[in-house]
C-alpha cells in the first residue's frame, strides 16, 4: 500500500519552491539568452510595426495601428520584393533539393575517400558568402565570365548575366541553388546513410534496377528528411538578402528591379529610416513562412506512412 | 535444387574467412550452418547468395555454374536478421514488392501474396505496417517475401536470433513447417546449435572458415570428428576431464587412476589429451569398471536432476536420476557408457576414441 502510494507520488511532484526552483535554475542561462535575443526583438518588432512614425533613438511615436502594413503592401518595391522572394523561393528550393538528392546519392555510393568528398561538398558552407559571391560575379561576367564561355562552346550567344535586368533573377537564382547545395547534401547524405543497407540488398537479389529501388525504397524512406531540408531551405531562401550584394554591388539588381523583402527591409530601416516599414515588412514576411511551413508540415504529416 | 559448393575460398584482405570448403547440400533439404562468430557460416550464405564474389572455387545451382551471376539472376530468397521488411509498406506491400520487380500483373500478384499470407499464418495482419508486428510477425512476413517469387533456394541468416527464447522454439517449428510445404531448398545459418539440431535434415559445423564435420545433428553429437565438434553440440557442454595417456590407458592428471579405452590408434606415451564425457553418459549404480567422485552439487533443471562431480580433483556434470539417494558431500561410484564418451589429443583435437 505505502508503495503505491509512493509510486503515485513521485508520478507527479508537487510544485514546492524546490521541486521549482532547481530547474528554473538549471534552465536560466539557455532562457535568459532566448529571452534577450529573440523573444524581446521578436515582441518587439511586432510593436514597432504597429506603431506609426516610430522613432528609434527617443522611442515617441504618433499613433498605434495598422497603418505601416497599408503602407508597404501598397509600396511597388515592397510588391516587387515579394514576387521576387517569391519566385526565387519557388525556383531556387526545389532545384537545389532534386540537384542535392543526385549528389547525395553519389556520395553515398562512393566507397573510398567519402570523406574526402564530404568535406569537399561541404567546404563552401565554411566560407564567407561574400567571397564566394566575388567568384560568382567574375563567373557571371559578360566578357570573360566562365559562364559565358561555357555557353559559347555550346554556340550560345553570350548573356548579360548581371547587366540586363531580364536575367538579373536567373543569375541570383543560379547563385543561390549553388549556395543551398552543401547544406542539403549533406542533410540528406545523413538520411541516406540512415537507410538500412539490407533494404538494398533484398531489393536487387530480388531483381530490382537502381531507379525501382530509387523511386520505390530510397525516396519513400527519405521522405522525412525531404521534408525537414525543404523547410529549412525555405526559410532560409525566403529571406533572400545576402546574395544580393556581391552580384549587384550591394544594388538590388541591376535596375533596381531586384528587390527582395528583406532587401527592401533593409532599405527601410538603414536608408530610408523608415523603422515601421521595416517592421511590418518583417511581420509580413514571418507570416507568410509560418503558413507555408504549415501547410508544408501538415501534407508531410499525411505523406508520412511509418 | 542441389547446391554443390566446389573448394570454395573467400578471403577478405588478409583473413580468410572461408578456407577451401567443399560441401553438396541436397535438394528440398534444410540445411544449417552452424558455428562460433566468424566462422565464416555467414560468408557462405552471402556467397550462395552472390551478395560477395568468391576468391577461388565454384558454385553450381544443379549443374548450372553461378559463381558469376549477381543475385538478381540466382533466384534466391533472402531472410535476414532483422528481417529488413520495407517500413513504408505494409504487409501485402512487401510480400507483393519482389513480383512488382518481376513485372506480375497485379491480380497474380495479390493471389499469390494472399496463398503465402495463409502459409505462414499472417493473412490477418496484410493491412498492417512492418511496425506494428510482432517479432515473430516480422519473421514470418520476410519469410513469405522471400517465397514470394518462387525461389529455388531458400536463405536464412540468423532469422531467430531477434526473438526470445519461447518464440524462438515456435518459430523454427513454423520455419520448418513452411521449408516442408513449400518443399525448397533451404540454407540457415545460426550460432545456436540446439536451433540446429532441432531443426536441420544436415548440419555444416564450421570453425574459422574449415568445414569439421558435415552430417546430421544426431550423429554429429554422438559420432564427434574431433574436440572442437564435441565440444560445441551439447548443453550443458560435454565434460572434459584432462589427462595423458600411459600404456594405452587414460591417466588422469595428477593422479595414478587409469581407465581403459577402445582407441582409434597407437598413442604415444605421455600425450596429453582430453576425456570428454557426455553429462548423461554416466551410469549409477556402477558396474564393474568404475570412477570414484564426491557430489559437489545438485542443480534441479525442469525434469532433469543435475549433478556436480569431482573425479580426481577435476569437474564434471552428469544427470543422475532424482530417485538415486545422494547428498552432497558423498562418495559416488559411477560407471562409463560407450555412448557419449570420446578421447581426444588435446593439442590437435583429433579423436582418439
Amino acid at each position: 500500500m505505502s508503495v503505491m502510494k509512493r509510486t503515485a507520488a513521485s508520478e507527479q511532484p508537487r510544485l514546492t519552491a524546490r521541486t521549482f526552483l532547481e530547474p528554473a535554475l538549471y534552465l536560466a542561462p539557455f532562457l535568459i539568452g532566448i529571452i534577450i535575443f529573440t523573444l524581446y526583438p521578436f515582441v518587439n518588432v511586432i510593436l514597432i510595426s504597429l506603431k506609426e512614425n516610430y522613432k528609434l533613438l527617443t522611442g515617441e511615436f504618433s499613433t498605434i495601428g495598422f497603418k505601416n502594413y497599408a503602407q508597404v503592401i501598397q509600396d511597388p518595391n515592397f510588391l516587387n520584393g515579394l514576387k521576387n522572394t517569391g519566385l526565387y523561393v519557388l525556383f531556387v528550393v526545389p532545384i537545389s533539393t532534386v540537384i542535392s538528392l543526385l549528389f547525395a546519392n553519389l556520395l553515398n555510393s562512393v566507397k573510398k575517400l567519402q570523406g574526402l568528398f564530404q568535406t569537399a561538398y561541404f567546404l563552401p558552407m565554411v566560407t564567407s558568402v561574400m567571397a564566394i559571391g566575388l567568384v560568382w560575379k567574375w563567373m557571371f561576367n559578360y566578357d570573360y565570365g566562365l559562364i559565358n564561355f561555357g555557353l559559347s562552346l555550346l554556340g550560345v550567344a553570350p548573356i548579360n548575366w548581371l547587366n540586363n535586368p531580364l536575367y538579373n533573377l536567373t543569375a541570383l537564382v543560379i547563385y543561390g541553388v549553388w549556395s543551398m547545395l552543401p547544406f542539403t547534401i549533406i542533410l540528406l547524405l545523413a538520411g541516406l546513410q540512415n537507410v538500412n543497407p539490407l533494404y538494398y540488398v533484398t531489393a536487387r537479389a530480388d531483381g530490382a534496377k537502381a531507379p525501382m529501388i530509387f523511386f520505390r525504397i530510397t525516396l519513400p524512406l527519405l521522405a522525412p528528411t525531404i521534408g525537414l531540408t525543404l523547410i529549412i531551405n525555405m526559410i532560409y531562401a525566403s529571406q533572400v538578402f545576402s546574395e544580393l550584394f556581391p552580384l549587384f554591388n550591394g544594388r538590388p539588381g541591376s535596375a533596381y528591379s531586384l528587390y527582395t523583402v528583406v532587401y527592401y527591409l533593409f532599405d527601410a530601416f538603414y536608408v530610408k529610416w523608415k523603422l515601421g516599414y521595416a517592421a511590418a515588412s518583417a511581420v509580413i514576411l514571418f507570416l507568410i513562412v509560418l503558413t507555408l511551413t504549415g501547410i508544408q508540415l501538415f501534407i508531410q504529416r499525411k505523406w508520412r506512412n511509418y | 535444387m542441389q547446391i554443390k559448393i566446389d573448394h570454395l575460398t573467400k578471403k577478405f584482405n588478409d583473413v580468410t574467412a572461408v578456407d577451401d570448403l567443399s560441401i553438396t547440400l541436397d535438394s528440398g533439404k534444410l540445411i544449417v550452418l552452424l558455428g562460433p562468430s566468424g566462422c565464416g557460416k555467414t560468408t557462405v550464405l552471402n556467397i550462395l547468395s552472390g551478395i560477395l564474389p568468391v576468391t577461388s572455387g565454384r558454385v553450381f545451382f544443379d549443374d548450372k555454374d553461378v559463381t558469376d551471376l549477381p543475385p538478381e539472376r540466382r533466384n534466391v530468397g533472402l531472410v535476414f536478421q532483422n528481417y529488413a521488411l520495407y517500413p513504408h509498406m505494409t504487409v501485402l506491400g512487401n510480400i507483393c514488392f519482389p513480383l512488382e520487380i518481376k513485372r506480375i500483373p497485379k491480380k497474380e500478384r495479390l493471389e499469390k501474396a494472399r496463398e503465402l499470407a495463409e502459409l505462414v499464418h499472417v493473412t490477418e495482419l496484410l493491412q498492417r505496417k512492418p511496425s506494428e508486428l510482432s517479432g515473430g510477425q516480422q519473421q514470418r512476413v520476410a519469410t513469405a517475401r522471400a517465397l514470394a517469387k518462387d525461389p529455388q533456394l531458400l536463405l536464412l541468416d540468423e532469422p531467430l536470433s531477434n526473438l526470445d527464447a519461447k518464440l524462438r522454439v515456435e518459430m523454427r517449428e513454423e520455419i520448418l513447417r513452411i521449408q516442408r510445404a513449400a518443399n525448397i531448398t533451404t540454407v540457415f545459418v545460426t550460432h545456436d546449435q540446439e536451433e540446429a539440431s532441432s531443426i536441420a535434415d544436415q548440419v555444416v559445423l564450421m570453425k574459422q572458415g574449415l568445414l569439421q564435420q558435415m552430417d546430421t545433428a544426431r550423429r554429429m553429437y554422438d559420432e564427434p570428428v574431433n574436440y572442437f565438434v564435441a565440444d560445441f553440440l551439447g548443453a550443458p557442454p560435454i565434460n572434459k576431464l584432462h589427462g595423458t595417456m600411459q600404456e594405452g590407458k587414460f591417466q588422469f592428471r595428477d593422479s595414478d587412476v587409469r581407465c581403459e579405452f577402445p582407441l582409434l590408434r597407437a598413442v604415444m606415451n605421455g600425450t596429453d589429451v582430453i576425456l570428454a564425457i557426455r553429462p548423461e553418459s554416466v551410469i549409477v549404480p556402477a558396474g564393474d569398471i568404475k570412477l570414484r567422485s564426491l557430489v559437489v552439487e545438485r542443480y534441479s533443471i525442469g525434469k532433469d536432476e543435475l549433478s556436480l562431480l569431482s573425479v580426481e580433483g577435476q569437474q564434471m556434470r552428469a544427470y543422475i536420476s532424482g530417485d538415486y539417494p545422494i547428498r552432497i558431500g558423498d562418495a559416488l561410484d559411477f560407471s562409463l557408457k560407450n555412448k557419449g564418451v570420446f578421447l581426444f589429443d588435446a593439442k590437435t583435437g583429433e579423436r582418439l576414441s
